[in-house]
This record gives C-alpha cells, sequence and structure tokens, in this order.
C-alpha cells in the first residue's frame, strides 16, 4: 500500500537535496556498511593496566558503588551484607544466564533467588552485564531471555554481575561485541537513577533503582 | 499545545513581575551551566566531538530521505511498524487509532517534546484515554495543567512548596497531615503514585532522541528511568520522533551522545541510554507485543534546504537555553509554546503560522552565548536575525519600527552629520535620562562616543604604546 504522507514528506526532501547538490548515495551505503568509530577520547582508550581502574573510579563518580570479588563464590556473602545494610529482604530477581545459576546461593541462608520477569514490588534485580565501559564507569545490559530487561529497572537495588574479561575502554568496542545481533534493549546504565527536577536538587531513585550495586568478578 | 507566541509581551510583563518566578531564574546559572563547564573541562576533546557532531548532523541532513528509507527497512525487518505522518493532525489520529485497536484506557508517557507539539494528551483526553506523564518534573506541570518552561527540565520555574501544594491538592485519598517538606518526600510521593500507572497502561508512548539508520534502533535517554520502562513495560510501545532526529550509524549515535548529556545537564552521560530495536522477542519474558514509529513531519521537510536549514540540526540539549540571558530573565513559558530560548526563537516562527511567533527572535541581545555552547554548532544569532531580516522585508514590522529604521540609514550614510548628531543625542540622554521614567533603568551614557575617544587616543603622542 502506498503512503500518501509517505510520499509527499518524501519528495520534499528530495527536491531541497537536489536544489541543493546533496544526496549521495555511495557515501551512505559506506557509512551503512563500514561502520568506523569517530572520535574516541583519550579516557576511553585506557590501558589494560589502568581499565579496571579507570572503569571503578568512573562508576563510582556517577554514584554506583562497586565491590571486586575473586570469583563467584564470593557472590552470596557480599550481596546478603550490602541488602542487609540497607535494611532490604532477601528476596532477589534475578536472570537466568548459566552464569548466575553458577553462584553458590545456598551458602547464604538470607537470600531467596527467583527468576522470572521482574514485578512492581521487587526491590532486588540482579542481572549479568554484557560488558562493562570504562570511559564513563557504564555498564552495558542486554536485553535477552536470560536477560529480562525490566529486572534493571523496577528494583530498588540493581545488582550488576560484572565480568572483568568483559570490562572494554569505550562504547564503540561494544558495538564490535554486538555485532549483528543487536538485543531489542541494550541499556547502557552510568549510575543509578536520578532527577533534578524539584530545585534542582539531585536525588536517587527517581522511577529506576535508587542504588547501583556493581560486583565486578576478577576471575571471570 | 496551543500556541501563545503572539501575546509575547503580555507573557513578559508577567513574568518579570512574578517574584517567586525571579527568584528562581536567579539561581539557574548556578545549575546547568556551571556543571556543563566541568563536564567540558573534564574532557580535552570536547570541542573535537562538537565538531564531529556538527558534521555528522549536517551529512544527515543532505542524505534524509536515503536514511530515512534505511531506517524504516530496518524497522519493519525487525518486526516494527513505520508511520509516516506529514502533520500534527496525522499524528495524533496514527497514535489514538492504535490505542483503540488495542483497548487502552491509559498511556504512560515518557517526556517528548514532540508530543507537545502535537497536543497529544489533550486529544486522548478527549476520547476517554488517560495520558500520564512519568517524568517527574512533566508529571508536576501536567497535574498543574501548565506547558514545560524547558525542553530537559520542564519544571524547573516551580518552587518546592509549589509542587507540594500541587501534590496535595491532586493526590486527596493521601493524609493531609503528611510532611511534604522535602524534594525526597515528593519524589516518592510520585514514584509511588506512579508505579501502578506504569504496571496498569497498555500503552507506552515515548519519543526519541535519535534514529540509528544502520540498526533500525530508535535512542532514548532519560535519568529517572521512567523511558525504558515506558518502552518496556506496557503491550505497546509507540516512539513517536520527528524525520530529522536519523543518524547513519551506531558510532555516530555515540559521537552525539558523547556531547548530548555533557551539553544539557553537565554529566558525562546520561543515566540511561537504551537502544530500543523492534518488538519483544520469542522466548522474552517482558518487552512490548507491538513496536510503532510515528514518524512526523509538521514543517520539518520545509525548513530543508532553506534559510533555516542549520536548525535541523538541533539535539534538543538546551544547553542555548541554559545559557541565554534572555531565557535567564522571562522563563520559558514567556516564549507561549513548546520551545523556549534561543532555540525555540528560531525554530517556532517556522513551525507556526506566519507571523504568530514574530516577537521571539526579537527578544535576544544576539550576545552569541548560545551558539558558543551549541554541541552542533547551530548559528543560532545569524538565524535570528534572519528572521528579523525577513519580517522586515516582507512588511511584518511597525511603522515606527521601519521610520526609525530608514532615518537611522539615512543619517549612518552620511558620517558628517551622523557624529556630530550622535554626540549631541548621548550629552541630551545624559540629562534627561533620569527624569525619564521607561528609560531610568537603563544605564546613563556618559563620556563621548567611541569614534571621538578614538580620534583623541590618536592625536596623543605615542598613542597605541600601551605598555
Amino acid at each position: 500500500m502506498i503512503n500518501p504522507n509517505r510520499e509527499q514528506i518524501l519528495k520534499v526532501i528530495r527536491r531541497a537535496t537536489k536544489a541543493r547538490g546533496q544526496g549521495n548515495p555511495d557515501a551512505v551505503r559506506k557509512r551503512l556498511t563500514a561502520t568506523r568509530a569517530n572520535i574516541v577520547p583519550h579516557r576511553g582508550r585506557p590501558d589494560n593496566k589502568i581499565m579496571k581502574e579507570t572503569f571503578i573510579d568512573e562508576a563510582q563518580a556517577a554514584g554506583a558503588q562497586v565491590s571486586c570479588l575473586s570469583a563467584l563464590g564470593g557472590v552470596p556473602v557480599t550481596l546478603a551484607g550490602y541488602l542487609q545494610q540497607h535494611g532490604q529482604n532477601g528476596l532477589v530477581r534475578i536472570g537466568s544466564d548459566p552464569l548466575l545459576s553458577a553462584i553458590p546461593w545456598q551458602a547464604e541462608s538470607f537470600l531467596t533467588v527467583q527468576s522470572g520477569p521482574a514485578t512492581g514490588t521487587d526491590q532486588t534485580g540482579l542481572n549479568l552485564a554484557l560488558a562493562g565501559i570504562a570511559e564513563t564507569g557504564t555498564v552495558l545490559m542486554a536485553s535477552s531471555p536470560q536477560s529480562p530487561a525490566m529486572v534493571n529497572l523496577l528494583p530498588l537495588s540493581h545488582i550488576v554481575l560484572l565480568p572483568a574479561s568483559r570490562l572494554v575502554g569505550n562504547y564503540e568496542q561494544t558495538i564490535e561485541l554486538i555485532g549483528d545481533n543487536m538485543p531489542r534493549m541494550a541499556t547502557y546504565i552510568t549510575g543509578p537513577s536520578r532527577t533534578a527536577d524539584i530545585e534542582q536538587k539531585l536525588l536517587m531513585g527517581a522511577h529506576g533503582p535508587q542504588r547501583l550495586f556493581i560486583l565486578l568478578i576478577d576471575s571471570l | 499545545m496551543q500556541s501563545k507566541t503572539h501575546q509575547f509581551n503580555a507573557n513578559v510583563s508577567k513574568a518579570l513581575s512574578d517574584k517567586p518566578l525571579q527568584e528562581i531564574l536567579g539561581n539557574l546559572s548556578q545549575g546547568f551551566p556551571k556543571k556543563r563547564a566541568q563536564a567540558k573541562a573534564r574532557l580535552p576533546e570536547f570541542d573535537q566531538l562538537r565538531q564531529k557532531a556538527a558534521e555528522i548532523r549536517a551529512h544527515v541532513l543532505d542524505n534524509l530521505d536515503l536514511y530515512l528509507e534505511r531506517f524504516e527497512t530496518r524497522v519493519i525487518e525487525n518486526g516494527g511498524t513505520v508511520h509516516w505522518c506529514g502533520d500534527a493532525s496525522d499524528a495524533r489520529t496514527v497514535i489514538s487509532d492504535i490505542c483503540h485497536r488495542v483497548g487502552a484506557r491509559s498511556v504512560i508517557k515518557s517526556k517528548s517534546m514532540i508530543s507537545e507539539e502535537i497536543g497529544i494528551n489533550d486529544y486522548l483526553e478527549e476520547q476517554g484515554i488517560e495520558a500520564i506523564e512519568t517524568d517527574l518534573g512533566e508529571y508536576i506541570i501536567q497535574l498543574r495543567k501548565e506547558p514545560p518552561s524547558h525542553i530537559i527540565a520542564p519544571a524547573i520555574h516551580l518552587s518546592m512548596a509549589q509542587v507540594a501544594e500541587t501534590f496535595r491538592e491532586n493526590h486527596p485519598d493521601l493524609d493531609k497531615q503528611r510532611t511534604l517538606e522535602t524534594p525526597r518526600a515528593l519524589l516518592d510521593e510520585a514514584r509511588t503514585r506512579l508505579r501502578d500507572k506504569f504496571l496498569g497502561a497498555a500503552v507506552g508512548l515515548s519519543g526519541a532522541n535519535m534514529l540509528v539508520a544502520e540498526s533500525g534502533s530508535v535512542v532514548i535517554v532519560s535519568n529517572e528511568g521512567n523511558a525504558d520502562m515506558t518502552c518496556g513495560l506496557p503491550r505497546v510501545h509507540i516512539v513517536l520522533c520527528s524525520i530529522e532526529k536519523v543518524v547513519p550509524n551506531l558510532a555516530d549515535a555515540w559521537s552525539l551522545l558523547r556531547v548530548l548529556a555533557r551539553s544539557a545537564t553537565g554529566q558525562d552521560q546520561t543515566v540511561y541510554t537504551t537502544f530500543i530495536t523492534g518488538p519483544k522477542r520469542p522466548e522474552d519474558l517482558d518487552g512490548p507485543d507491538e513496536f510503532h514509529v510515528v514518524l512526523l513531519d509538521n514543517g520539518r521537510s520545509k525548513m530543508l534546504g532553506g534559510e533555516f536549514h542549520d536548525m535541523l540540526r538541533c539535539i534538543r540539549c538546551g544547553a542555548c537555553i541554559n545559557h541565554c540571558p534572555i531565557y535567564s530573565t522571562i522563563g520559558g513559558h514567556a516564549y507561549g509554546w513548546v520551545y523556549p530560548g534561543p532555540m525555540g526563537a528560531v525554530l517556532s516562527p517556522g513551525l507556526l503560522d506566519t507571523g504568530t511567533a514574530d516577537d521571539l527572535p526579537n527578544a535576544s541581545t544576539l550576545c552569541g552565548h548560545c551558539e558558543s555552547v551549541c554541541p552542533v554548532h547551530i548559528p543560532l544569532p545569524d538565524l535570528l536575525r534572519r528572521w528579523r531580516t525577513r519580517q522586515f522585508s516582507d512588511k511584518r514590522t511597525s511603522l515606527v519600527q521601519r521610520f526609525g529604521l530608514a532615518v537611522w540609514t539615512w543619517l549612518a550614510i552620511r558620517p558628517r552629520l551622523y557624529h556630530p548628531l550622535s554626540s549631541m543625542a548621548l550629552k541630551l540622554l545624559g540629562i534627561i535620562k533620569p527624569r525619564l521614567r521607561p528609560f531610568a533603568d537603563l544605564p546613563a551614557p556618559h563620556g563621548d562616543s567611541f569614534m571621538s575617544q578614538w580620534a583623541k587616543q590618536q592625536s596623543r603622542p605615542n598613542s597605541g604604546d600601551r605598555s
């Protein structure tokens, strides 16, 4: 079916483009097939030695808390301590990635983990990050059946499991990482939810999580 | 939204005599402009990135049809639907048709200036569909039945006390004795209130910061997380976006994102930067079943290639607004429509009926601060001047102004007459000014004119040697 609006809009655009001698299909094709990074700031190209340090510094500057653990085995006790410290219960909504199932949850009786989609009353959500970006201390959460997107948004505390091997310097490197498998929802998260809509006063926990806790696993 | 740009002078008088508003406006420079300067200082490549961002936007406008076609193809391949709309009325119809078809009783919204442009909230309400703004600032002004006063901080004109009063009036079911004296208490009340609305709505309506042609993704940024919930919780997600927002590829999107948040709020990055690519996929546990992109022209294609072409590069960061001396004196409502400040003064006359927004481009000192902070180098003062020139050549300016300018022009090209006359006028103003009521606020002219001072300095021995 031909949409008259579509044809009309494109017609006006083409007329204006032609009148200015613009419109270069070759340049467009090139730009659409060979995506290349434009300018990547120095801060986004840290040496491997300072990659982790840069990520942690930037994530903390954005209001996230970061804990470095040597292995997955340390997750339950760290998480339980964190939730108790913030007066939260031990119910944790988790994604179903095999890596998350490999965590020895039974080691900590305070915790009860449950997979499935997030509900509006979940206090804690935990998902596996696809990448951590040192440039701004950002974590990339890619939605999938194993990683439901709303687990990252609805709970009060958002816990992110980030294998140290998934640290990259800049956003452009995550484009390569994703390749042709663009997730339905790729959310780049930098710190916890916030607003400054009332008298420009910054407050954490607007509609999304009030806290962002990143567990950086060195051995993974 | 109904435009009140034609009442600009009355709007300004009202704003200037509004004491609470003036107090808030007085604090603006301590907020966004300061934070932007700090973010810029932290990124040595910032100006290089701005140059690149401007190039990307210019390249898109040179090839807009090609990128839109590619974007459309990709959205369809991803399982979404694209609706092309010529004007506001087309877009309202498309959106309400979708809502009716899925039996939506309520629509949750994330902040979208273009949705203000088409007045979708009122339109849906008329048809019995509740439209709920979820950005905190937008929620507050929706309750107050006010338009936004800033494109990124819509309730920036309000004090905490005013917000508390609004919540007491609009949440009558809650305890009347509750304390609402901190921003935290107000935020928590709004969060709780809106949580149920999020979970109950069948349709989520969002704007878009960018459309990526390469992947057919829609990019939405938000600090509150409300945009992601608007896109991810309801059964149907509708994206409303104007046609010029497309960018070639993901790397280009990131180049723009590096300057967007820094220019807007002074954050290195917005908290949630989300790329949405199609509807829910098989096996997904959440996400919308339907994904619609409403591409709206509403006057943009006609600006292409014209005098105001460069305005289409705008990425809506609001930096020009935050740094404008006029905006920080009169606030956003005085501008009378969706877009305030310098970007609004250029854009509104191009999108609204001819002649209805003529005052806006004239309300500028042309100080150039806006252009100096624009992340995509839009020559805003130059564009404002072009509107003035056009008004003059279309004979839409007042007779007094035309006559005055004609007299001045006549004199200005006759320097032998102009210099003595202007010197006389200066002296005269110095004498009568304090007695003339409307001019009493202006600084009194003192000393000689520049030309006569210059002549004096040149005639001095050793002139020019100031060491």
